[in-house]
């Protein structure tokens, strides 16, 4: 070892032998982590979202339909769908629900909606501004993408939500105007009877009847449901 | 150990040479070491089962350095001159000045090179391991020790063959 060399180490040494690292270091890594994970799982739900609006699209030119075919998806279809809520298969979830559910959900193709109605007295949004989650259960047909579109009547607001927070307080900032149920297969759906089931939740700035337009890879156009929630515009 | 164990009892040594391997700079090293500790986080358990998880820690802050360092180009290799100007302008010969005077000499080294001579004369580690950690020979460590030491003592002492402007000029005086 030559005296530089020596005088190197010493010099290395003496430069950082106070210098601490920050307190909470260990925290610090785990919320790093856990932003990392975030970040995955977003850039993956974007995957899988671009994926599923470019599958249709892509099948109908291998089947040798024109862009304006009457089956193909309308422009304004699943190709505007890239800021909308995904719910996945990984999303389902399996609740009882009653032989009778049918009746009470709002229907169009291949998806139902069920709100388990709202109290008299449920307070859509909050003087603060903040809104209130309404629950629904939606069932899509196995093996299915469904596109679904409030037709949100003037002055109203609707999104939907990823999931439930523990203060029920949300903004329109939290949610998406459109989203897209992508069901499981038979052999994964937990419903059974050839359906999916979600459990979500939706923000409305008020009670109403919503329409909502729901298209499909394998139809097309839109069909129509009207979801119930509270008392709509016509006192009913 | 726990995570948290291996931090509290760990971290200090390793923010050190995540020091040394920025050139002093407090926030670089902080997001170097954060880095590294979240890379062995994510696979704890193998990196406990290595046995020295202090050491594994270390590979991937040495190599991480390089990467970011190759990525941003952040560091350029320059000359020292009158950058340094201020540095030895009161007491040239004093340990304290000098010590200032490698280390920041030490950070104007391309990075590979500074990252081999942090291990080899911070850490202690012999150049096999130096040669492990980095993935390369034994002979490229030995001979990025070489260059880096002989790069330092251009850029400080007197008495080195290539003159680096008014700094060593101002060591001499």
């Amino acid at each position: 070892m030559t005296d530089f060399e020596d005088r190197l180490r010493a010099a290395m040494n003496a430069s950082v032998a106070s210098r601490q690292p920050p307190p909470g270091l260990a925290e610090v890594v785990r919320r790093r982590r856990r932003r990392h994970n975030t970040w995955v799982a977003v850039i993956s739900a974007a995957v899988v979202l671009a994926a599923a609006a470019a599958i249709p699209p892509a099948r109908s030119a291998m089947l040798g339909r024109g862009a304006g075919s009457a089956n193909s998806l309308p422009a304004a279809g699943p190709g505007s769908f890239g800021h909308g809520q995904n719910y996945s298969c990984s999303a389902q979830t399996l609740g009882a629900l009653g032989p009778d559910w049918r009746q009470g959900a709002a229907h169009a193709g291949p998806v139902w909606m069920i709100s388990n109605g709202v109290a008299a007295g449920f307070r859509f949004a909050r003087p603060d501004g903040t809104l209130s989650a309404v629950p629904l259960i939606v069932l899509v047909r196995d093996n299915t993408t469904a596109w679904v579109t409030p037709q949100v009547p003037g002055g109203q607001s609707f999104r939907f939500l990823p999931g439930f927070n523990t203060t029920n307080k949300y903004t329109l900032r939290d949610g998406a105007i459109n989203a897209t149920f992508t069901s499981c297969s038979p052999n994964t759906a937990l419903f059974g009877s050839g359906l999916t089931e979600y459990y979500i939740g939706v923000i409305v700035t008020g009670p109403g009847c919503i329409p909502i337009d729901v298209r499909t890879s394998a139809t097309g156009t839109p069909v129509r449901a009207n979801l119930r929630l509270g008392r709509c515009a016509s006192g009913k | 150990m726990s995570f948290e164990e291996f931090v509290q009892a760990s971290s200090a040594r390793l923010f050190r040479t995540a020091l040394l391997l920025n050139g002093n700079d407090q926030a670089a090293a902080e997001d170097l070491l954060q880095l590294s500790l979240e890379r062995a986080y994510r696979h704890w358990t193998r990196v406990c089962r290595s046995g020295e998880p202090e050491r594994y820690v270390r590979g991937i802050l040495a190599n991480a350095a390089n990467d970011r360092w190759r990525r941003a180009a952040r560091h350029r290799e320059r000359a020292l001159d009158d950058d340094y100007a201020g540095l030895v302008s009161a007491d040239h010969a004093t340990g304290v000045a000098e010590r200032d005077f490698l280390m920041r000499a030490l950070a104007e080294l391309p990075p590979r090179q500074r990252t081999v001579l942090v291990l080899r004369y911070f850490n202690d580690l012999p150049e096999a391991e130096i040669a492990a950690i980095l993935g390369c020979s034994m002979g490229t460590v030995k001979s990025q020790v070489s260059r880096g030491l002989a790069r330092l003592r251009e850029l400080t002492e007197p008495g080195g063959e290539v003159a680096s402007g008014s700094a060593r000029r101002r060591l001499r005086q």
